[in-house]
């Protein structure tokens, strides 16, 4: 079955254009105009994501996703229309799965939602063992693989790395990421963070000074791309 | 010292000048052309000087004037009440002069920032618009011929559009930074930085079509203490100028003694020294500039960046390679 898609969004325009980009990729969508509308899409249609949009006129994206959290797990990917860091940090840190910002690329949001859709179903089986490309990091065993030869690690990148991997695709918050890591009171040493994911860098990227694999989202924090 | 404070000194100077050749000259001198020439430096100081500046300079001329000219000589008292007059006029006219000077400058500051709203619109209409009829002439031909076209043209005219509006949305956020970067509407969350992160993200923003940069970064190179966002569109505005106008990119980052440096170098199209220090100002665009589009806004912007981080933005010219470097000062 094609997945259902909703996208709340006032502007007539983009729900064409969104509307267009998905069903030529094999989605189903559902189309609400404001929050209200879409929180009874929600209800009705039973959706598999929600792609919501920032400028809402009757509710602001911080007011929906708390409204929604209060019942509803669905991934929901933000539409944002300003380069705000600290918006999205929130967000990110309130319930949303993932943002992307205006203008973006259709290819850009059919690979955000992909990678989103797949990290809801690995995460409903909780399999031990996650793959992505030449890399494979066991669980159960602690131990990860590069090109089938073991890799070293330390207790901890071998933990940052399991994140990233869980969360392929997905930006993780350098507060979110230091909190499961190291605990709660060690959010404000993100240099802590940094020593970490440069040492994994070093270790599983082809070039470290172009990482493609751990993407640094300046300001917010670290996305595991594959 | 201050430009002001040196005008100052010069109003005093001249001042002092006068009242000497006016003592030298006394025998041959009648009072009418002495009182003429302590005007001078009253006059200039108006033209120069803030106006309670002006108005001390006057009164301890009209001082000297009275105590070493007008007898009886050397009291500060005078015979005849009509110079008490002459007195208060030429600390008036000093008064008169200094607002009217001060209003024809607001007036060229004014005809300053017309100029500059000029070259902004000047260059808005053209590096906007021509991004922006492109994509509409594509988008016409699509729509108008899409049963008439064959698939290799329209593809061609659909990278087009693709390729303008990224342009158009780089010029769009080189506008705004400035804007708020001028206006001081930012506040502006500073934290540690790693520079080498940043200089990466910046290069997966720039390098395109399989043009690398070389890089030459120090190996634990200290961190900055900064906003990361606009550090990065900095070196993003310094590497895309670099692609634009120049070959052989490289970037090097570097631990100084005091310092924190960052630098883009690239060879090809130079401009020449002495164009280079009006390079980072609004809308100026250089001579190797004219067979591509831009709004002169990058190294603009760059500066402005540089400013509020107060970090330092040299230009030069090296060896037939441009260089562009920002210096941070170091973390303690």
């Amino acid at each position: 079955m094609k997945p259902k898609i909703l996208i709340i969004d006032d502007e007539k325009p983009i729900q064409r254009l969104l509307e267009i980009a998905l069903r030529a990729n094999g989605y189903h969508t559902i189309e609400a105009f404001n929050a209200k509308e879409g929180l009874i899409q929600v209800l009705t249609s039973n959706p598999q994501l929600i792609l919501l949009d920032l400028g809402l006129p009757d509710m602001n994206g911080e007011a929906f996703l708390h409204k929604l959290r209060e019942w509803s797990n669905l991934p929901v990917l933000i539409l944002s229309s300003h380069d705000n860091e600290e918006m999205k940090i929130m967000l990110l840190e309130n319930g949303a799965d993932d943002y992307i910002t205006k203008p973006f690329s259709s290819g850009e949001l059919i690979a955000r939602i992909k990678a989103t859709l797949r990290r809801v179903e690995a995460q409903n089986n909780s399999c031990s063992i996650i793959e992505s490309e030449n890399l494979t990091l066991d669980i159960h065993n602690h131990t990860i693989h590069l090109n089938e030869e073991e890799l070293k690690c330390t207790p901890k990148e071998f933990e940052l790395l399991k994140l990233l991997m869980k969360h392929k695709g997905k930006v993780l918050t350098y507060n979110w990421l230091l909190k499961e890591i190291w605990g709660v009171g060690y959010q404000q040493e993100i240099h802590y963070l940094r020593i970490f994911v440069k040492q994994l860098r070093q270790k599983i990227e082809p070039n470290p000074s172009r990482p493609s694999r751990i993407r640094t989202e300046t300001s917010i924090g670290y996305r595991f791309i594959g | 010292m201050s430009s002001k404070k040196i005008q100052l000194v010069k109003s005093f100077s001249l001042l002092a000048f006068i009242t000497t050749v006016s003592l030298l000259f006394i025998d041959k001198l009648n009072l009418l052309n002495i009182a003429m020439l302590f005007m001078i430096p009253i006059l200039f100081s108006a033209l120069y000087n803030e106006k309670i500046e002006v108005l001390i300079l006057s009164i301890i001329a009209v001082g000297l004037f009275d105590v070493l000219f007008i007898p009886p000589r050397f009291k500060i008292t005078v015979h005849d009440s009509n110079y008490i007059l002459s007195f208060i006029i030429m600390i008036i006219i000093g008064q008169i002069i200094v607002s009217l000077a001060q209003k024809a400058s607001k007036l060229q500051e004014l005809e300053m920032s017309r100029q500059i709203q000029d070259a902004l619109l000047k260059s808005l209409s053209h590096e906007l618009r021509t991004p922006l009829s492109i994509i509409k002439g594509c988008s016409s031909v699509l729509l108008e011929n899409a049963l008439s076209i064959n698939e290799k043209e329209k593809m061609s005219l659909l990278k087009t559009i693709d390729e303008n509006t990224e342009e158009m949305e780089q010029h769009i956020t080189n506008l705004i930074n400035s804007a708020k970067l001028k206006n001081g509407q930012l506040h502006l969350k500073k934290d540690i930085c790693d520079v080498e992160e940043i200089i990466s993200t910046a290069l997966l923003k720039t390098e395109k079509n399989n043009v690398f940069a070389s890089l030459d970064i120090d190996e634990n190179i200290s961190p900055i203490y900064a906003n990361a966002i606009f550090i990065e569109q900095a070196i993003i505005n310094l590497l895309d100028n670099a692609f634009k106008y120049g070959t052989d990119v490289k970037l090097i980052a570097k631990e100084e003694i005091n310092a924190i440096s960052i630098e883009v170098i690239n060879s090809g199209d130079i401009p020449s020294q002495k164009e280079i220090n009006e390079a980072t100002q609004a809308f100026v665009r250089l001579s190797n500039s004219y067979t591509k589009r831009g709004l002169g806004l990058g190294l603009h912007v760059v500066k402005l960046i540089a400013q509020i981080h107060n970090a330092s933005l040299l230009l030069s010219i090296k060896e037939k390679h441009f260089c562009a470097k920002l210096s941070f000062s170091k973390v303690y």
